[in-house]
């Protein structure tokens, strides 16, 4: 490996020009005419050069000279270190290998990482080069090194995914990379058509290189895209993608066991429904497999979880002193629509917390909405905690039954409850964040919300990573969501009880609390039903049925049907979408070539020394002369 | 202008370097230099008649032999024995370095002129004439002698000069202090450049023998001003060697270190009387005859 490099090379060619000063130093134009004079001898009295002298300063000069020239030559040419710079800083070439669930086609991916390992070998000296793979998402498999070797071995050990191609996502991730660094980016793909989605965008430099390596595509795929449950049926979709009319069978399995079977005939370039006299239970996990042994194999099963409605509680934490008075408003506006929320209002004292969330069936249990810290012992706190790791949703009151210090040591530092505000001039309430779920309902009546009064509040301080939802009209934060591992924690700073506000009496109250809970709710209402990319992290990526250890709760995985189409993209339509891409520049990825060299400007030096060398030629020159 | 004025013009060397032949260059400068002078500065100086000669100016008044002139109304002085004894030996040094000229006239040429100048003004006054050349060693040597042709011969041998090598004045002269058996005047003519140490030791030796010792230190006006602007290198005709100096920088050392010579030669030979004179290689010749006979006639 190198240890300098060249920005420009080209300008060595400039180093001929170190001829002109040896060819002038060969020549030896003599500027001192020769006097034959007698008495030399008595010159020597004085301290002067001598002959010898004057012929070692004609080389220090010629020297002198030839490095000048090569200074300049050098700093133009832009020198830099391969070696000062590191992988971090050098170009770096990024290939990205395309490991979506399309490569598991026999020979794709062989032939993937062979052509991916000719680009890596063939990268420049003086490029860094990385491995990256994408599928839905993108990911490093090789670090940016100079080590190809190492490179391509990591590179060997890739295997293809269950992923859908995004091509958005691979270029995104190799820009990054790359950084403000000068490189390009190699794509090893069968360059899917639906690789580039509408929604998917692209920004790449426009310094950063890209080519695009065509694997090619296989001509035959039969893929699984749905199952539909009919009230008197059950629908499967069948997509040929491939080139040939195929003929097939189709099973339909319920909990593992094969309740249905169905032979097809499918056009090439068709999508055709597959029907199952059967209805589906309630309950129950089902499959569907297609027989397809020329294609893709991973698309060949699709899944399904049948799951019946479940009743959702909303734990209404209370003193207990009085539960007819105590959430009175909020047991009221969540009344309100029930049928349709399927919210179950559960109040209970704060002392019985623990034992009930022990009971409950974590999936059972909506959201947590505590009016008071009566009650709530260190356990109670640690299994609030716990359930909002896990995706709960918790809304804290804080009203006059509401001690901060518990509360700050259940939010975990995001954020700072501060004793109640007794203020003489009422406040008013404002949204800050409009485009926040809980306010999409209110529209144009967003507004409304400032005619609540309120005369005491509670001094919310923010910490850590909290969100302002609404502050008073004073400034003082009023809604705040603090994050907690998976779950969200909203803290009011008021009461809900019409002690310290008047916002129960306005017609705003009920559209709150019903977004506030549903918003709450949300993560545990989430869809049982994954895409490959998108599972819950301690879930493989991989199609079927998984349970989440946290929560125990099922879940059903598929892969993304559209990368089962084996619709093809030209290169030209691969390199057109990214050059509109860069229509797009944006200026915070990446600088240009240059630029991000002059971080180290060793030209500046360079020529700083040559200055320094052209005064000293200069004085010399001037001595001799 | 007058006419010694025009006599004396002459005596340029510059103008001197013009003339053809080395005796037509000695017999312009002597009898110009002859000619300038009011009176001969030279006394009689022996008993033994010889003979006679015709009257030269220069000559005293005193040695015109009246009656001669009675009858033949021509001037003739007496010449004495003690007279055409003296044997004058005229060294000239040839080295490289005499070669160095500014103004159209090298160091050599000047001594050349002196040295044809002498030996004619000695033959003149009919003394015995040698003349030995020498660098490092002797070149040429033509033995002292009043003969008839003496002259031409010494005059032959200066217009065959060539520049010789490095100098040693010393090696001469202590050759001919130890060929010289009687007491002689000894005419040097040299730029002394060389070991004034060596030189004087040289000079003693002669002096140590009787002998009159006449030294013409001859310089080039460069040598002496050195008037060199730009800077220049330098090169050494004797030793090759080749300093490049910015003159500007070396002149004020190098006139010191030019007139402490100058200073050393003249106060060591002043004190084993030898007589010494700084010549320089822009000025009229005749003043290098005067010191020579003011010399000759102090001693005779």
């Amino acid at each position: 490996m190198l240890g300098f490099s060249l920005l420009v090379p080209a300008f060595l060619f400039g180093l001929l020009t170190i001829a002109v000063p040896i060819a002038l130093h060969l020549i030896k134009r003599e500027t001192a005419p020769t006097v034959s004079f007698s008495a030399v001898r008595l010159l020597r009295r004085t301290p002067i050069e001598r002959t010898s002298r004057r012929r070692l300063s004609n080389w220090l000069l010629l020297i002198l000279r030839i490095v000048t020239l090569l200074l300049l030559v050098l700093g133009y040419a832009r020198p830099y270190s391969t070696d000062a710079l590191g992988a971090d800083s050098s170009p770096l070439l990024v290939v990205a290998v395309d490991i979506s669930f399309s490569m598991t086609v026999e020979g794709q991916f062989n032939r993937a990482l062979r052509l991916a390992e000719e680009a890596l070998r063939g990268a420049p000296d003086d490029h860094a080069v990385a491995v990256t793979a994408f599928d839905t998402v993108a990911k490093i498999i090789a670090e940016p090194s100079f080590d190809r070797q190492s490179a391509v071995a990591k590179l060997r050990q890739l295997i293809p995914g269950a992923g859908a191609t995004s091509y958005s996502a691979g270029l995104d991730h190799a820009v990054k990379l790359i950084g403000q660094r000068a490189g390009g980016i190699t794509v090893i793909s069968d360059l899917q058509f639906t690789g580039w989605r509408e929604s998917n965008r692209a920004r790449l430099p426009e310094k950063v290189d890209i080519r695009v390596v065509d694997i090619g595509a296989p001509l035959d795929n039969m893929a699984l895209i749905q199952i539909r449950p009919e009230p008197t049926r059950t629908v499967a979709m069948i997509l040929n993608s491939g080139v040939e009319v195929q003929n097939t069978s189709v099973r339909l399995l319920l909990d593992e066991q094969e309740i249905a079977r169905s032979e097809i005939i499918v056009l090439a370039g068709e999508t055709v429904e597959v029907v199952f006299p059967v209805v589906l239970p309630k309950s129950g996990e089902v499959q569907v497999v297609l027989n397809d042994p020329l294609g893709v194999a991973i698309d060949n099963s699709r899944y399904m979880l049948l799951k019946g409605p479940e009743p959702k509680s909303l734990l209404v934490v209370t003193t207990g002193d009085n539960l007819n008075t105590e959430g009175f408003y909020l047991e009221q506006a969540l009344s309100v629509g029930r049928e349709q929320t399927g919210f179950q209002v559960v109040l209970i004292p704060g002392a019985n917390i623990a034992p009930l969330i022990q009971s409950t069936n974590p999936n059972n249990l909506a959201a947590v909405l505590l009016l008071t810290t009566r009650g709530l012992d260190q356990a109670s706190q640690l299994l609030l905690a716990e359930f909002a790791a896990n995706g709960g949703g918790v809304l804290i009151v804080a009203g006059q039954d509401v001690e901060p210090a518990p509360v700050n040591a259940f939010l975990q530092g995001t954020l700072t409850l501060s004793p109640s505000r007794l203020t003489n001039q009422e406040r008013n309430l404002i949204p800050a964040n409009r485009r926040h779920t809980i306010w999409r309902a209110f529209g144009d009546r967003l507004g409304n919300l400032s005619q609540v009064e309120f005369s005491s509040t509670m001094t919310i301080t923010l910490d850590g990573q909290a969100e302002v939802l609404a502050s008073f009209n004073d400034g003082f934060p009023a809604l705040v969501e603090s994050k907690i591992g998976d779950g969200s924690v909203i803290v009011f700073g008021s009461d809900l009880n019409n002690e310290w506000n008047n916002f129960p009496r306005h017609p705003t109250f009920v559209p709150f609390v019903h977004e506030i809970v549903r918003y709450l709710t949300a993560e545990r209402e989430m869809s049982h039903d994954f895409v490959v990319g998108n599972v819950p992290r301690e879930v493989a990526q991989r199609p079927g049925f998984a349970t989440l250890a946290a929560s125990g709760r099922r879940i059903v995985i598929n892969v993304d049907s559209a990368e089962s189409d084996l619709k093809r993209l030209s290169m030209d339509e691969f390199i057109v979408a990214v050059d509109r891409h860069r229509e797009a520049v944006d200026s915070t990825m990446g600088e240009p070539l240059s630029e991000g060299h002059d971080v180290h400007q060793y030209w500046q030096y360079i020529f700083g020394l040559m200055l320094a060398i052209l005064m000293a030629e200069s004085l010399l020159s001037a001595r001799t002369s | 202008m007058s006419g010694s004025g025009r006599e004396l013009r002459l005596l340029d060397p510059a103008i001197i370097a013009g003339i053809g032949s080395m005796e037509l260059r000695a017999r312009t400068i002597v009898e110009g230099f002859l000619a300038g002078l009011h009176r001969s500065p030279m006394k009689g100086f022996s008993v033994e008649f010889a003979e006679y000669r015709q009257y030269l100016p220069g000559d005293a008044l005193s040695m015109i032999d009246w009656k001669v002139y009675a009858r033949n109304d021509r001037h003739y002085v007496k010449k004495f024995d003690a007279e055409t004894n003296v044997e004058c030996h005229v060294l000239l040094d040839v080295s490289a370095s005499m070669g160095y000229g500014s103004r159209g006239l090298t160091k050599l040429d000047y001594g050349s002129y002196l040295a044809a100048s002498l030996s004619y003004l000695m033959t003149q006054q009919r003394d015995s004439v040698g003349f030995m050349a020498f660098d490092d060693h002797v070149v040429n040597h033509v033995r002292a002698s009043s003969r008839p042709g003496q002259l031409r011969a010494v005059l032959l041998a200066l217009d065959q000069l060539l520049l010789g090598q490095q100098s040693n004045l010393a090696k001469p002269l202590h050759l001919l202090a130890e060929s010289l058996v009687k007491r002689s005047v000894v005419v040097i003519i040299s730029d002394l450049l060389d070991d004034p140490n060596k030189v004087v030791r040289g000079l003693k030796h002669l002096r140590f023998g009787g002998n009159d010792v006449i030294v013409f230190q001859i310089l080039d006006p460069d040598e002496l001003e050195f008037p060199f602007e730009r800077a220049t290198k330098f090169h050494d005709p004797e030793s090759a060697d080749e300093l490049i100096v910015m003159p500007s920088q070396v002149r004020a050392d190098y006139i010191q270190a030019i007139e402490e010579l100058v200073a050393k030669y003249d106060r060591d030979l002043k004190l084993v009387n030898v007589d010494y004179h700084l010549v320089d290689t822009s000025k009229p010749l005749d003043l290098s005859l005067m010191h020579y006979l003011s010399t000759r006639s102090r001693r005779g």
